[in-house]
């Protein structure tokens, strides 16, 4: 019974500090008191009847007979039970507060029921980047701060789902994502508003689970954000649940489909909060990605992902968005470096890209794999500053593999380490060394927009990279990374441009 | 020829029939969410109505039983738990589900016989054998050193009926002095040695627990204590005056619709109605509204005065004076008051 009442106490006691109105600790306490008196009497009330046989007494007292005990029981029973009571409301109430969460997925409040929730999550993306063999000044050593972002994600009415992720390290686009899913169904979800189009593979992966500092080229002949509307599902072998998973990307069920109507912002393009639609017919974007061995037994083929997107559309004199170098970052194609100041040329006409796609996760091994063939038609003046058009096919490819030596499993997610960092415990996190391929193709009509001793026709980069994963949450990451250019610099070195050496370091926080 | 098209013809039919698909039993499930005492009532109804619809139409129907006190069960309808049917102890609980959550139509008490009430109790007391205080009526709870067993009528829709009785038979022997009848409530808390969240709970306080002189309680749950507890330990004392209970059920017709259980839930309730129900009904001291089968009863329920609560302006009007936030029973009723 003692156990019961301290139970309750505590219960009550608790919340009452969470502010529960008709819960007075102050009360509890002067009940709490009050039983202990009651008891201690009962106990010396007990203890005489227990001697009064042997007490020269002429009548026995037992306690059954004893008015004054049983009236001091009734007293106690009934503290008891309003004790009883309050613990049924108490308990009552506590399964209907909200629970806080705080942990490995970050910070979240949902209502008792799961049906609501709100996850606050952030991110910080502080990088340093080094270049060496520089003798032209064409880079710039510089710290910077990549990302900065605090955002809002959960659900309402348990299957409408949202993100809001300002982005306070953005210069221009300081709202990368902000949409609603409306997810009733696995099979069919409804997802509006701006968000990442489910085209480039490499671009779909969490802005905080790449395996190297940036991305590789293919990601930036696909758009980066738009606004639009995409219908999504996916599907699970039969006898498996279908997850439900929000948002552009899922990397979890057998079977997805993603098809949107977006307002088309260009390769690598991001809109602004205030930029409008450049054009009424809209860009159609597609992608169809599998597990095909999910669930088959295969256990080394488990994490195979096959996929294809594409995307159609017919923009009008839309920008064109430089093309730099994937870890420097540094322009090499810049639309503007036409010939005698003529305008920067335009895409202006159909235009579509066509992205096969792959992953292969399997224990501590991965591999990414990607290859677009994007063309458009370029609007611009010529040396003789005739307007023509032209059309673009460019090309990018990339195969990245990597392998995590301390024994946790690859993902295309986030990598979690078995023991986070804690050397004086000798625990030292998780590691993973990557290395990456990649190569941009520019169509050689391009140059008869813009000035060929200005700008590359191709890159090529290779790459070395290592992440240190000290908890789920903290990351250091060190890519080294080569460019080799054709083209670009008759100016300077007479042909190519010269090779980029850079050597690039990350601390990132992501929760 | 015309022979073979004939044969054709039948034949046809034959197949036809042959591939039609054959109409199975079906295995159904209802979740009636109901008020604390009922729990005898429809273990007995559900077991007979069972009966009745495989007989009529083949299906296996199963009734789970949810119970607790009616204004939490009416709040977990509100929150999500899907009932099929509600058998709550008072309207107001009921036609929350309409006002909040357009569960049911708005008319929905006029959709069964006798405002959808299939049977009426009262509220009677339960006092220790010989009845050592000598409780006989309403007045008698008040006087000092009395401790009363009732449940709280924030949670209990029972609590709420034994709340209106005392404060109707306060106004009538008080010449409708709401000021009188209101010290005659906060006398009759004052005395309340537990408020539990339900009925059921103050039966054990008062039976299990033996805590209290006296239990108010529902005529059936009164009758209940005498069958289960023995009837050699406690009397059932009915008072002068009382107020007539009227429990209301209803169908939760976008639950219903949504299970595929608008029939045969519609049917549960309307068998209530049925001979069989009201005899059950009546077994488990519920008075029936049937005239017929009353009249079966009659020996087993004391005759007395009872009000109905249209006479004190009806639920809503009740609801919104006496238990709504800062109500008359937060006025009287509380830490420290």
């Amino acid at each position: 019974m003692k156990h019961l009442r301290y139970k309750a106490l505590t219960a009550v006691i608790q919340l009452s500090l969470l502010g529960i109105d008709n819960v007075n600790a102050a009360d509890v306490d002067a009940l709490e008191r009050r039983i202990r008196e009651l008891e201690s009497r009962l106990e010396k009330f007990e203890k005489a009847a227990a001697l009064a046989p042997s007490a020269p007494v002429a009548t026995p007292v037992t306690s059954e007979a004893n008015p004054e005990v049983q009236k001091l029981t009734r007293k106690v029973n009934t503290l008891e039970r309003k004790l009883e009571v309050q613990d049924e409301v108490t308990s009552a109430n506590f399964v209907k507060l909200p629970k806080f969460e705080a942990g490995t997925n970050g910070f979240k409040i949902s209502s008792h029921d799961g049906k609501n929730e709100v996850r606050i999550r952030g991110a910080v993306q502080t990088d340093g980047r080094f270049f060496s063999e520089d003798p032209y000044h064409l880079s710039t050593d510089r710290f910077e701060l990549k990302q900065a972002r605090v955002w809002l994600e959960g659900k309402v009415f348990k299957d409408i789902y949202f993100k809001i992720m300002p982005d306070f390290a953005a210069s221009g686009n300081i709202l990368p994502d902000a949409y609603l899913d409306y997810a009733y169904l696995p099979q069919a979800s409804l997802l509006v508003g701006k968000f990442k189009p489910s085209v480039s593979l490499e671009r779909l992966q969490g802005d905080s689970d790449g395996t190297f500092l940036e991305r590789a080229f293919p990601t930036y002949l696909a758009p980066n954000r738009d606004v639009g509307v995409q219908l999504h599902g996916a599907f699970s072998k039969s006898g498996f649940t279908t997850e439900v998973v929000p948002g552009p990307i899922d990397a979890k069920n057998t079977l997805t489909y993603q098809v949107g109507v977006m307002n088309g912002s260009g390769d690598d393009g991001s809109p602004n909060n205030d930029a409008k639609a450049t054009y009424d017919s809209k860009e159609f974007v597609g992608r169809l990605f599998a597990h095909p061995f999910q669930h088959t037994g295969y256990k080394w083929l488990n994490g195979l992902g096959l996929g294809v997107a594409g995307t159609v559309g017919d923009p009008n004199a839309q920008a064109l968005k430089p093309q730099a170098t994937a870890l420097g970052r540094t322009t090499f194609l810049d639309y503007t470096k036409t010939y005698s100041s003529n305008a920067a040329p335009v895409s202006n006409g159909d235009q579509y890209r066509i992205y096969p796609q792959a992953y292969w996760y399997a224990g501590p091994f991965g591999v990414m794999a990607e290859y677009v063939a994007s063309s458009q038609t370029l609007r611009g003046k010529d040396k003789t500053k005739k307007a023509i058009n032209v059309r673009q096919d460019n090309t990018a490819w990339q195969i990245l593999a990597s392998y995590v030596v301390t024994g946790e499993d690859n993902s295309f997610g986030a990598i979690r380490p078995i023991q986070n960092f804690s050397p004086l415990d000798g625990q030292w996190g998780a590691l993973q060394f990557a290395a990456r391929w990649t190569e941009l193709d520019i169509d050689s009509g391009t140059f008869k927009l813009i000035d060929p001793t200005k700008a590359a026709f191709r890159a090529t980069a290779w790459t070395f990279g290592a992440n240190w994963f000290l908890n789920s949450y903290a990351t250091i990451r060190a890519d080294y990374e080569q460019t080799h250019f054709d083209g670009g610099a008759t100016a300077i070195k007479g042909g190519d441009r010269p090779t980029e050496h850079v050597f690039a370091t990350r601390f990132q926080l992501s929760f | 020829m015309k022979i073979k098209m004939r044969q054709l013809v039948v034949a046809a039919l034959i197949s036809g029939l042959a591939v039609t698909p054959s109409v199975h039993a079906k295995d159904i499930n209802l979740l009636n969410v109901s008020y604390d005492p009922t729990r005898e009532l429809y273990q007995d109804y559900n077991k007979a109505f069972a009966i009745y619809w495989k007989a009529k139409t083949g299906d296996t129907v199963t009734v789970n039983q949810s119970h607790g006190g009616g204004g939490k069960q009416a709040r977990a309808v509100l929150d999500g738990l899907e009932a099929d049917v509600v058998t709550l102890a008072i309207a107001y609980d009921i036609d929350q589900l309409y006002q909040k959550r357009k569960l049911i139509p708005e008319n929905w008490q006029s959709l069964l016989a006798n405002n959808s009430s299939p049977y009426t109790s009262t509220i009677v007391f339960v006092v220790r054998k010989g009845n050592p205080q000598h409780i006989k009526d309403w007045n008698d709870l008040v006087k000092p050193g009395i401790s009363v067993i009732t449940p709280n009528p924030k949670t209990s829709g029972g609590a709420r009926w034994n709340y209106v009785a005392a404060w109707a038979y306060a106004l009538k022997h008080n010449a409708n002095s709401e000021q009188a009848a209101k010290d005659f409530v906060t006398q009759l808390y004052k005395n309340t040695a537990v408020l539990d969240t339900g009925a059921r709970g103050s039966t054990t306080t008062f039976a299990e627990r033996e805590i209290g002189d006296v239990l108010i309680t529902w005529e059936n749950e009164a009758y209940l204590v005498l069958k289960e507890f023995g009837a050699e330990k406690y009397e059932v004392v009915t008072p002068s005056f009382s107020v007539l209970t009227e429990p209301p059920v209803t169908v939760v017709e976008n639950v219903a619709r949504k299970h595929g259980t608008l029939d045969v839930a519609t049917e549960y309730l309307k068998y209530l109605y049925s001979k069989e129900g009201q005899e059950i009904i009546g077994k488990n001291y519920y008075r029936p509204s049937d005239p017929a089968v009353a009249a079966q009863f009659e020996k087993q329920f004391p005759k007395l005065e009872l009000v109905k609560i249209d006479q004190l302006g009806g639920w809503n009007e009740v609801q919104k004076k006496h238990f709504a936030d800062e109500g008359v029973f937060d006025q009287i009723y509380g830490p420290g008051k």
